[in-house]
């Protein structure tokens, strides 16, 4: 019943949790709905050039958002890649809201909705606290993620983990969040349960791994690459990022420590409960759960590490005499280290990949690779920082010979992003 | 001429020797047990003259880029704090602290609510909006109180002389509730030296966007 309303009910379930909250005993005061501290935005103005594979946003096997030309040569792009308008509603001291609408020339449809929920976020009376959001939302697995736009902080381009977050992992979901201190150590947990995620895994197997900035939005589909013949019958030739196909909704839980001391951790769990079986035009319902870990720690003063290992498994199709049509293990883990110099930053991010196909060798969905990131963030003022990006990635897919491509291939990248925040 | 001399000589012995009328400084050094220096450590002296404080001049708990500054302010019990908030962001201030609970509600760049801190005590500051927006001020009931700078240093003019408790608070201090206190004997004048090694926890490490 829920799917005919399409698209707009992202914005539509937000909009009724705000209203909610609006009718929520509230100082005039606390309200702030139009202001223009009700509106925020950014905008990404970009200059790249990559060598290499096309890239997957062509309908490629490369992993990056710019690939080279045709005999792998250079090739040069200025874009606009990104613009982003948010409204940020308050509409009492604890019920607040945000719609995030974003243009993505990669994107069909664009502009399009990237964010939409509601935070119910009460001023805490004791160490204890608790916070609840609803809507259109990522799950908080990204370190390297902040901002309402949802952008990366220290770099251009997030580490694989967290681009395939961008892609597949965002939810329609309620959370609740409780906190607690004891002693100067904080725990936090969140859990979560969330619909329209059921195409999640679709482009970790048949494209693999990425690293790119290019955002799910509501109603968008990322293209494919050559599908291996086997696969080529049965699934759609590009996939669908918010489904819900199996009416079963997902879960997830997140379990953070923060020491009396400079480190933080965390586990996530994320499962979307898709029988894996479940089909609207050759969009499948996968079942993919995975475990995520994430470290941040500061060393002296200026140095910032983070990481976050993934992995999980993702089962797809009818069982066949080989096993099921996929069933594929995935992980990946970066370490990011940020220097701050002044209020510039240096950053350095190497991150390895890898998945492992455990069925039908009629479609191949192993990889693996590795890259390495060198990044420089210069703060112009308030509003604008531009950021210079140096970007190695060596993968080894043997899928890519269903498309013609060489298995193994070695990318390099080079970006400068303006980025404009208001 | 003699006995005007006689009574000026009077008056300053008695000028002298009256409590108080002398006043001695105290510079109070803190370190770490590995010595390095601590800043924002409170240093407070309660001589047993006693001497109440006088709320004077401002007290400003500034936002700015998403911080509080400073990020530990004395201030004595009667002064009026304000909060201005200097981003182009709101800000939600808020305090749970037995102290002093109050919660300055969504306020925008160019406004500067103000709080009275009525009691003495520690008023730890947080942010609705922003978590990892953190700072404290400390409400002194004594006159004679100041902050370490950078190179843990901190130094209180005016004391008077006599038998005194000294007392050290840090945020961050592993002692019982922060504190760390001994008696001192101050000399009717001159320049007196205290030093304190305080065992700290990590600052907690907060996103850095
Ligand atoms: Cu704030």
């Amino acid at each position: 019943m829920i799917r005919r309303l399409g698209p707009c009910r992202f914005l539509a379930v937000a909009l009724s949790f705000g209203f909610l909250g609006a009718g929520a005993p509230a100082a005039h005061a606390e309200m702030d709905l139009f202001s223009r501290r009700a509106f925020a935005g950014v905008v990404d103005l970009r200059l790249a050039t990559a060598d290499g594979e096309k890239t997957f946003v062509d309908g490629g096997f490369g992993k990056l958002r710019y690939g080279g030309d045709r005999s792998g040569d250079w090739r040069v792009k200025a874009q606009v890649a990104d613009v982003a308008l948010i409204w940020k509603p308050q509409f009492s001291g604890a019920f607040s809201g945000l719609v995030d609408v974003e243009a993505q020339p990669e994107q069909r449809p664009s502009p399009d909705l990237v964010q939409s929920f509601v935070v119910f976020k009460p001023v805490p009376k004791s160490d204890f606290r608790y916070s609840a959001r609803a809507g259109l939302y990522w799950p908080e697995i990204s370190l390297e993620h902040g901002g309402p736009a949802w952008t990366v902080a220290e770099t251009i381009t997030p580490s694989a983990i967290n681009a395939w977050v961008g892609e597949e992992v965002k939810v329609l979901g309620a959370e609740a969040h409780v906190q607690n201190r004891f002693g100067g150590h904080e725990i936090g947990l969140t859990a979560g349960v969330f619909t329209d995620d059921d195409t999640s895994g679709t482009l970790l197997s048949f494209r693999g791994w990425a690293l790119h900035d290019i955002k799910s939005t509501a109603a968008d589909r990322f293209p494919l690459p050559t599908l291996s013949p086997y696969m080529r019958t049965k699934q759609a030739p590009d996939t669908r990022s918010r489904r819900e196909l199996d009416n079963e909704a997902g879960w997830y839980a997140r379990l953070e420590w923060r020491p009396p001391a400079p480190f933080s951790l965390n586990a996530f769990y994320y499962d979307n409960r898709g029988d894996g079986v479940s089909v609207i035009n050759k969009q499948w319902s996968w079942d993919t759960k995975f475990w995520n870990f994430g470290a941040a720690a500061r060393v002296g003063d200026k140095l910032h590490l983070s990481s976050q290992l993934m992995f999980g498994r993702t089962i797809m199709g009818f069982p066949s005499a080989t096993g099921r049509w996929v069933d594929m293990k995935f992980a990946s883990a970066y370490l990011l280290a940020t220097r701050e110099i002044g209020e510039d930053s240096v950053s350095g991010r190497f991150d390895w990949f890898e998945t492992k196909d455990l069925t039908t060798p009629q479609d191949n969905a192993n990889e693996d690779g590795w890259s390495a990131l060198a990044a420089y963030r210069h703060r112009l003022n308030e509003h604008l920082n531009l950021f210079v990006e140096a970007t190695h990635i060596e993968s080894a897919r043997p899928g890519r010979l269903y498309g013609a491509v060489p298995a193994e291939q070695n990318q390099n990248q080079l970006q400068a992003s303006l980025r404009i925040s208001f | 001429m003699k006995a005007q001399l006689a009574i000026l000589s009077a008056i300053a012995l008695l000028v002298a020797l009256s409590p108080g009328a002398r006043a001695a400084d105290l510079t109070v050094s803190v370190r770490t047990a590995a010595g390095k220096p601590v800043a924002d450590a409170v240093i407070m002296v309660y001589p047993q003259a006693g001497g109440a404080p006088r709320p004077s001049g401002t007290y400003r708990m500034t936002q700015h880029h998403m911080m509080f500054d400073p990020f530990v302010m004395v201030a004595p019990v009667g002064a009026e704090v304000s909060f201005p908030n200097l981003d182009t962001v709101r800000h939600h201030v808020y305090s749970f602290s037995p102290t002093k609970p109050f919660e300055l509600k969504l306020y925008a760049k160019g406004e500067a609510p103000s709080v009275k801190m009525d009691k003495a005590g520690i008023v730890a500051l947080g942010c609705n909006i922003h978590d990892a927006m953190v700072a404290f001020i400390r409400v002194v009931d004594t006159a004679y109180a100041a902050k370490t700078d950078a190179q843990g240093k901190a130094t209180i003019h005016d004391l008077p002389g006599g038998v005194a408790s000294l007392r050290v608070w840090h945020p961050y201090s592993k002692a019982k509730a922060g504190e760390t206190a001994r008696a001192i004997n101050l000399a009717r004048d001159g320049a007196a030296a205290e030093g304190f090694t305080l065992e700290l926890r990590a600052a907690p490490e907060m996103k850095h966007y």
